[in-house]
């Protein structure tokens, strides 16, 4: 594993080195602007105090039962992931990297990382306005949830990127690999919601409760209120190990062919 | 349920089997030879038993979370066994030819791929089947329960049904959140509905569930009712909305923040223990007087519905008294006099006295007129309620002089009065209180020089704990004083007084603490319905802290609330902009910094 950190530092510059990754920062930056200045509005507004959310959750109202946000993570995710195996293959650079003396698993684990920093990084256009907001707007926010939906969101974004690897190692083609994983970030995000809510109303709640278990929105809406569920972070951190044990596979037989 | 189960059971049970003779074939499968590709459908044998292995294991992992870990584990012994079965034979017969090799290290893989996610879906099946506690990192811990709820629900054994009626789709939610908690702690025998009163959908649950408890209808903000028990055993208990919480309003000094204590926990544990232990205390009503009717609830008409709804909740069996053909019977240990519009005939007022001799608790409300047949009894604890109408020109209600308007907690610190801070209790047309024996010599209550003093025992200390404006007048004819203001007499007048009764010093010298003896309140129409809904709630809430305090002891176990804070962003639209585009320009201006100078570098 000693030369992850090389090889994590090769996956940074590739990203940071090309102009899309800024494209996609501007691009984040103006969604959090969006989703900020509603906030806002949202705070400001006497109403707010009467209703379930709203100024009980400011947290969510900004990220978890944000569209925006979600939406943004959707395009984001298999844009940022899915040159990192298949632009390797089309340019023929894999073959270098793999007669190195490197092991599969650590080219894979340096790129998944590479794209978890990316994403952090990104994060942090939404981060940018709590402290504004704290002392500027002089508008306290509790710390207990803002751990909890850190977490959240950084076990999330790890399972995330792991997918969009896995799938930009399984094909050659980036934009299979873009649609491939935006598929299953959609069903993970929506289908697992909207499955949940038809389960419950119909009254079968003991298969809600296993559904709602894996709505991804869910579990953030349940970090953004303050509560910290390891389950999900297990979960979360079951999926990124599995997505990369597979990644690795599926490099170790490419290699071998 | 159990049919569906029972259903789903066959299939995953056929699959099972499928997997077992999958697996069972393709190691039966005779191995190739070296040098020589693999015989006919061996890949193909190979897959399906792969695939229905770890078919088996999923639904190995739903059967563990929709039922239980017990009943998935003969299918993930056969879902594992077989691919484990399937790699250590696919092991040997690596080197039996390249194309074999490969295909061995295609599935080694593969089936490794699904032991390990076989194994991590068993460990969520486990983590989601018994990890049930997530951390609260709240700072008001919202979402724990103290050690008295958890060990109240912990310790049910009947099943316990909370019904959650919603005053609108998005009401509800905090109370919901509660409740959840206690669900999370008994799932077994505690279950959750929840109703929208006003929706056509849940109009009929409604409505049969107001002809089980028609308390229910007292619910118009929203509200929880509360079922223990089962079958004819069945007890109920309604507590609304405006019980579980406290709202502060904004105070001038901070009107962008928003109090609201929650005391949902408190009120609900004592309610589930108080159901728990079956025992009611008795409380007597006096009637026979055109009183206000205990049962109505309909705040149109008079009626003390929303009272006695109060005091059911908080434990109380509530009963109506008639002194006129008995006594007071020794099971009831407090009784209240509300609002009589005749008066009590001699016999009456003799038992009241029998029941105050032998240590019973008293409230009265009634008015300055009519008169109440009271002021003689009342004087024997030192207590008159003049026949004087008091308004107040500055604080009332709807400009409605008569309904005087008293804020809470006065000067005067009572515990009756103590909780009710920045809170406003109404007076429906109130009369005087005057104080009378030492009290008044004291000069610590108002005096009226045109009525002789005639003090009661000694022991019985009257105290005025609420008291109008200065701005109040009193009249003992409001339509003549009209047109004659010396008619009047300036305030502040007294409409809430506590006796208490002192003791002897016993054997250490030091006086024991009083005891409470009565609550005397001046507006006879104070606990009628209407009343308690303008006044929003305070009038319940020092009619219930007078209850309390008579008997010594709270309705409540004492579970602290939780006060949640809510503040609004306060600026004007300049402010807000400014709050907006500054992180936002500076973000930008980062991002395109970085991108520039990288651009300039790699030029370098």
């Amino acid at each position: 594993m000693r030369h992850i950190p090389a090889l994590l530092k090769r996956e940074l510059a590739a990203y940071f080195l090309s102009p899309m990754a800024y494209l996609v920062l501007i691009g984040f930056q103006i969604i959090a602007w969006l989703n900020f200045w509603q906030l806002v509005q949202l705070l400001s507004d006497p109403r707010s105090a009467f209703t379930s959310s709203g100024l009980r959750d400011p947290l969510n109202s900004y990220i978890a039962d944000s569209p925006g946000f979600w939406i943004a993570v959707l395009v984001a995710i298999p844009a940022l992931t899915m040159r990192i195996f298949a632009e390797e293959r089309r340019s023929g650079t894999i073959e270098t990297l793999l007669t190195l003396p490197v092991t599969e698993t650590e080219v894979v684990i340096a790129k998944w990382a590479g794209g978890v920093i990316v994403y952090l990084i990104l994060l942090m256009t939404f981060v940018v306005y709590l402290p504004f907001l704290v002392i500027y707007g002089k508008y306290p926010i509790d710390s207990g949830p803002m751990i909890s939906v850190g977490l959240g969101l950084v076990t999330l974004g790890m399972m995330f990127v792991s997918i969009g690897v896995l799938f930009s190692a399984a094909t050659r083609n980036q934009i299979v690999a873009a649609i491939s994983t935006f598929v299953v970030l959609f069903l993970l995000l929506l289908m697992t919601s909207i499955a949940y809510q038809q389960f419950e109303a119909a009254g079968n709640t003991r298969v809600a409760e296993a559904l709602r278990h894996f709505s991804v929105i869910a579990q953030l809406h349940q970090c953004g209120q303050g509560l910290l569920d390891i389950r999900y972070l297990v979960l979360h951190l079951s999926v990124t190990a599995l997505a990369l044990f597979v990644t690795v596979k599926i490099v170790e037989l490419g290699r071998d062919a | 349920m159990t049919g569906i189960f029972q259903k789903g059971m066959f299939w995953v049970a056929g699959l099972a089997a499928a997997s077992l003779a999958a697996t069972i074939m393709s190691l039966r499968d005779k191995p190739p030879v070296e040098g020589e590709d693999p015989p006919e459908g061996f890949v193909k044998r190979l897959s399906i038993a792969a695939l229905l292995a770890l078919a088996t294991i999923i639904a190995g992992a739903c059967v563990a979370a929709i039922r239980s870990p017990a009943w998935s584990a003969p299918l993930f012994f056969v879902g594992f066994g077989g691919i484990l079965a399937l790699t250590a034979r696919n092991r040997r017969l690596r080197h039996a030819s390249p194309v074999l090799r490969r295909i061995v290290d295609l599935a080694d893989a593969t089936l490794t791929a699904i032991l390990i996610a076989g194994v991590l879906m068993l460990a969520n099946a486990l983590a989601f089947s018994y990890g049930e506690r997530p951390f609260d990192l709240t700072s008001e811990g919202a979402f724990t329960l103290s050690s008295q709820s958890e060990s109240a629900v912990r310790s049910l054994k009947r099943p316990l049904k909370f019904t959650i009626v919603l005053a609108s789709a998005n009401a509800g939610a905090r109370a919901g959140q509660l409740l959840e908690l206690y669900k999370r702690i008994n799932p077994k025998n505690v279950s959750i509905e929840s109703i929208e009163r006003y929706s056509a959908k849940d109009r009929l649950k409604f409505d049969d569930l107001k002809k089980l408890v028609p308390d229910v209808a007292t619910t118009q903000g929203g509200g929880v009712v509360i079922e223990f028990g089962e079958g004819k055993a069945i007890e109920r208990v309604v507590v609304r909305d405006a019980e579980l919480f406290e709202r502060s309003d904004p105070s001038a000094s901070a009107p962008s923040v928003n109090e609201s204590t929650f005391r949902g926990e408190d009120v609900i544990t004592s309610a589930i223990l108080r159901l728990e232990r079956g025992k009611r205390r008795n409380i007597g009503f006096v009637v026979g007087h055109g009183e206000s009717a205990l049962e109505s609830m309909d705040p149109r008409l008079e009626g003390l519905g929303l009272f006695r709804s109060r005091l059911e909740v908080t434990g109380f069996q509530v009963a109506s008294l008639s002194l006129l053909t008995e006594d007071v019977p020794a099971e009831f240990p407090l009784l209240v006099v509300a609002g009589p519009k005749k008066p009590f005939a001699t016999i009456e007022v003799n038992r009241l006295r029998q029941f105050m001799l032998r240590g019973g608790r008293l409230i009265v409300i009634i008015s300055g007129t009519p008169r109440a047949g009271l002021d003689e009894f009342l004087a024997e604890y030192n207590i008159a309620v003049d026949p004087r109408i008091v308004i107040d020109p500055r604080m009332n209600l709807m400009s409605n002089m008569n309904w005087v308007v008293v804020q809470t907690p006065g000067d005067v610190k009572h515990p009756i009065v103590s909780a009710l801070t920045n809170a406003y209790a109404a007076f429906p047309i109130p009369g005087p209180i005057r104080l009378l024996g030492a009290e008044a010599e004291a000069g610590r209550a108002p005096r009226d020089p045109n009525r002789p003093e005639t003090p009661g025992n000694p022991r019985f200390k009257p105290l005025a704990i609420l008291q109008t404006s200065r701005f109040a007048r009193s009249t003992e004819n409001l339509n003549a004083a009209r047109n004659d203001p010396n008619a009047f007499q300036s305030g502040p007048f007294a409409v809430v007084a506590a006796v208490s009764e002192t003791k002897d010093p016993g054997e250490s010298g030091k006086a024991p603490e009083p005891d409470p003896r009565m609550v005397v309140i001046s507006s006879a129409y104070f606990p009628d319905n209407l009343t308690i809904i303008q006044s929003g709630e305070t009038n319940l809430d020092l009619l219930s802290n007078s209850v309390n305090w008579l008997r010594g002891e709270s309705e409540l176990v004492g579970i602290a609330p939780k006060t949640h804070v809510s503040r609004l962003i306060v600026g004007d639209s300049v402010f807000k902009n400014r709050l907006v585009a500054v992180p936002t320009i500076l973000s930008l201006a980062v991002i395109v910094c970085a991108g520039i100078f990288t651009y300039l570098s790699r030029r370098e």
